[in-house]
């Protein structure tokens, strides 16, 4: 029986990214409360940037508050999220279900504690999906591997996926492949600051045994205890352990680790449940005749959006992606609505579904609307505080935001273009123009991010393009007295500077500037500079 | 238990007195938006402001004298201060000039900052309002040019309902328009004299109060401006 298996790695940091891609490019720290028996907060899962300020699944978060860039990598203060593990399995349970396109069964692996790369983790992170109709050394299973790839990348994961013949074997190359045996695949870049890189393997029936041998025998998905056993006795890959008396074996460690062996070489048959597709949150109404009126699309959107709203009644899920489509006379036009917040506020949503469409180009002539809802989230009540926290407590990171905010955030996005509204986040940069990136207003509190180094002095208003000016008015080796450009003339009356900023040798053009500020005749102050490899000056700011 | 119908002389008596009382705070300064004195930021300018400092739900106008005058700087000051009592500070950005690391080298924290470039001027006016009217944004700062009476009085009261302060930044070009901002400043640069110290010289401002509610109208401080 040939089985498909897709490992999100990762897959608390990955939800969280799914969920909120303004978070990407900044350190990520999950953490949940630890089991019984233990005590406080532990990082589940980090990103790779936090892995090199020595933060590692396990870390107690206080040590984490504590010790948090000691390394001196000067990184900023890291996003700690919690980790909401009902919202993730709902979400892998999506995740399978979505795959039913692929295969007519799909299920969640079972959770068990078992050893993957990284620790002990024992949540389910894999999908596992039945492939009997393909076989793992065809070029349809090589199509299919790579549409999955791209399906999920689309939806904003990276995934290990792996075709062989039994689910043991599927689930040991997703999880234990060297990458450098894998097919080749496209991974967005965004995917690079995630720990573990994406790869594609499939393995026909026939070397399924020669594919296992090289691979470590956590790969047979055994407890921590028994591998522990093993490595004391040398036994390290799943080769050296099949050639061992299956007798023995068992006797000495215990069934499990025969029965994942047969599971692995498909000398025992491994079932798993498949699930079922929950109510489905589209939905679609046929206009006939077509629609022409904008009024009209809209009364047959707010109609649609009580149905949504209904299916998801009962559920304690809002909407959190809507998408809309419009089917015209030749094509499909769609668009998509981004919630901070999971709503199900059927006058809210109806009001951003009007902004969006006033500026929405329909078709001609609209024949079909359908509405579905993406991404949901669970509708959270939060305790409110006493106290507010302290400015700059790392732990108030995941503190809501006030839904009046959200709803106000979410109506400029519909009117406004997406990337209009935007939280500024300064860089570690010295040129001007690559010093800060706008970011999506986050759903909540970030934490302090950096700050330029005390002295600096910036303008409030630094023009897109820097306006070129002609000094004059001095003798060589001075500074001029006063510039002109197309419209003005600047005479000077004191500067101050320079500032060098040479940098950017990595980009297409280096810079390399004496930065002054000059103040006129008048009081008016202005950012200028000389570009020392051209000797032209050129404003910049204004001290407006 | 039925309500007694007023009769007809009680009711433009006591409506007679509401009105003489809210006139009388409009021509005394007093507050009607709120209680809550926001600092502008700076003691000089707040001694010579009616009732010591800006509210929230008002509308301050600062009229800077051309390119350079300190005034967007000395706005974003002042709406800066009034995040302090908590909320967001909104700045709306249609020209795409504005550079976040000045604000953070002026103290504000970029967290609560959120910057707004709009496409058209007629959605900056739109955002504007949203805004202004929007209970969780404390302050909203703007460059705003030209904007008819009917729009002003708008802004003025989704201002008032939201309880944000909304600084208003323009020409000096604008001063004798019609307004409908609780108070008009206009900011003028004034030049070093004598010999300049060298490194971070403080930045001095006139300012004069052009209109305002109350007495104040005409007077003048001269302030630091940070650096």
């Amino acid at each position: 029986m040939s089985t498909l298996c897709i490992w999100l790695p990762d897959w608390p940091l990955q939800y969280i990214l799914a969920c909120r891609p303004e978070l990407y490019g900044r350190p990520i720290i999950i953490y949940s409360a630890s089991r019984a028996g233990s005590r406080g907060t532990r990082v589940v899962s980090c990103c790779q940037r936090s892995c090199q300020a020595g933060i590692q699944p396990g870390t107690p978060l206080a040590e984490v508050e504590a010790n948090w860039d000691r390394r001196g990598l000067a990184l900023p203060a890291p996003q700690l999220v919690p980790r909401d593990s009902q919202a993730e399995h709902n979400q892998l349970q999506l995740l399978a279900e979505a795959c039913l396109q692929f295969s007519p069964q799909a299920s969640l692996e079972s959770a068990a504690d078992i050893v993957r790369p990284g620790g002990c983790q024992s949540f389910p992170q894999a999908l596992l999906l039945h492939t009997r109709h393909l076989v793992p050394d065809s070029g349809d299973s090589q199509r299919l591997l790579r549409t999955i790839q791209d399906n999920f990348s689309a939806r904003g994961y990276q995934v290990r996926l792996a075709h062989a013949g039994t689910p043991g074997a599927a689930w040991a190359l997703a999880h234990y492949s060297d990458l450098s045996t894998s097919l080749p695949v496209s991974i967005p870049t965004r995917f690079v600051r995630l720990g573990r890189p994406a790869g594609a393997w499939r393995v026909p029936c026939s070397q399924t045994q020669a594919s296992l041998d090289p691979l470590p025998v956590e790969a047979l998905r055994i407890s921590p205890q028994v591998s522990g056993l093993l490595h004391q006795l040398g036994i390290r890959q799943i080769g050296q352990l099949r050639q061992l008396p299956r007798q023995q074996l068992s006797l000495r460690f215990g069934p499990e680790l025969c029965r994942q062996l047969d599971y692995a070489l498909g000398d025992r048959q491994e079932l798993f449940p498949c699930c079922q597709p929950s109510a489905s949150h589209l939905h679609r109404q046929l206009l006939e005749p077509p629609l022409v009126s904008r009024q009209a699309v809209q009364q047959a959107l707010e109609h649609l959006l009580r149905q949504l709203l209904d299916s998801l009644a009962g559920s304690n899920r809002g909407i959190l992606q809507l998408l809309c489509r419009f089917q015209g006379e030749r094509k499909q036009h769609e668009f998509s609505l981004m919630l901070y917040l999971p709503s199900v506020d059927p006058g809210h949503l109806s009001s951003l579904l009007r902004l969006h469409l006033e500026h929405f180009d329909l078709p001609g002539q609209v024949s079909q609307v359908e509405m579905e809802a993406t991404m949901t989230g669970s509708l959270e009540r939060h305790q409110q505080q006493l106290f507010s926290p302290a400015a700059g407590d790392l732990s108030s990171n995941h503190r809501p935001l006030p839904v009046s905010l959200g709803h106000l955030l979410e109506r400029l996005c519909c009117r406004l273009e997406a990337d209009s509204v935007i939280h500024p986040r300064l860089l570690p940069e010295a040129q001007p123009e690559h010093c800060w990136e706008p970011s999506r207003p986050s759903s909540s509190r970030r934490g302090p991010g950096r700050t330029l180094a005390p002295g600096t002095i910036r303008p409030l208003l630094l023009l897109p393009t820097p306006r070129r000016l002609s000094p004059a008015g001095s003798c060589p080796g001075e500074f001029p007295r006063h510039f002109d450009d197309n419209h003005r003339r600047y005479r000077v009356a004191h500067h101050w500077g320079p500032e060098r900023i040479e940098t950017g040798w990595w980009r297409k053009a280096a810079v390399r500037r004496d930065y002054y500020r000059v103040e006129l005749v008048s009081g008016h102050r202005f950012w200028i500079y000389q570009d020392l490899y051209r000797g032209s000056w050129f404003l910049h700011g204004e001290f407006s | 238990m039925l309500r007694q119908p007023k009769t007809a002389s009680q009711v433009p008596v006591q409506q007679l007195q509401r009105l003489r009382k809210r006139l009388h705070d409009y021509s005394s300064g007093n507050s009607t938006l709120g209680t809550t004195v926001v600092s502008s930021g700076s003691q000089e300018l707040d001694a010579i402001l009616p009732g010591g400092g800006f509210l929230p739900g008002q509308l301050i106008e600062w009229l800077g004298e051309g390119d350079g005058s300190g005034a967007s700087t000395l706005a974003l000051q002042a709406a800066w201060q009034a995040v302090s009592l908590g909320g967001m500070l909104a700045v709306l950005d249609h020209a795409k000039f504005f550079f976040p690391p000045a604000a953070s080298t002026l103290g504000i924290d970029l967290d609560r900052l959120l910057l707004l470039r709009s496409g058209s001027a007629q959605e900056e006016f739109w955002a504007l309002d949203q805004l202004l009217r929007s209970p969780e944004v404390a302050a909203t700062w703007v460059s705003l040019g030209h904007c008819d009476d009917r729009h002003f009085r708008r802004l003025q009261l989704s201002a008032e309902q939201g309880g944000t302060l909304g600084c208003l930044v323009r020409s000096s070009r604008m001063l004798g328009r019609p307004s409908w901002a609780h108070l008009q400043l206009l900011v003028r640069p004034v030049p070093l004299q004598g010999l300049v110290p060298p490194g971070n010289p403080l930045r001095q401002l006139e300012i004069t109060i052009i209109r305002c509610q109350g007495p104040g109208q005409g007077k003048q401080a001269v302030i630091c401006l940070p650096q």
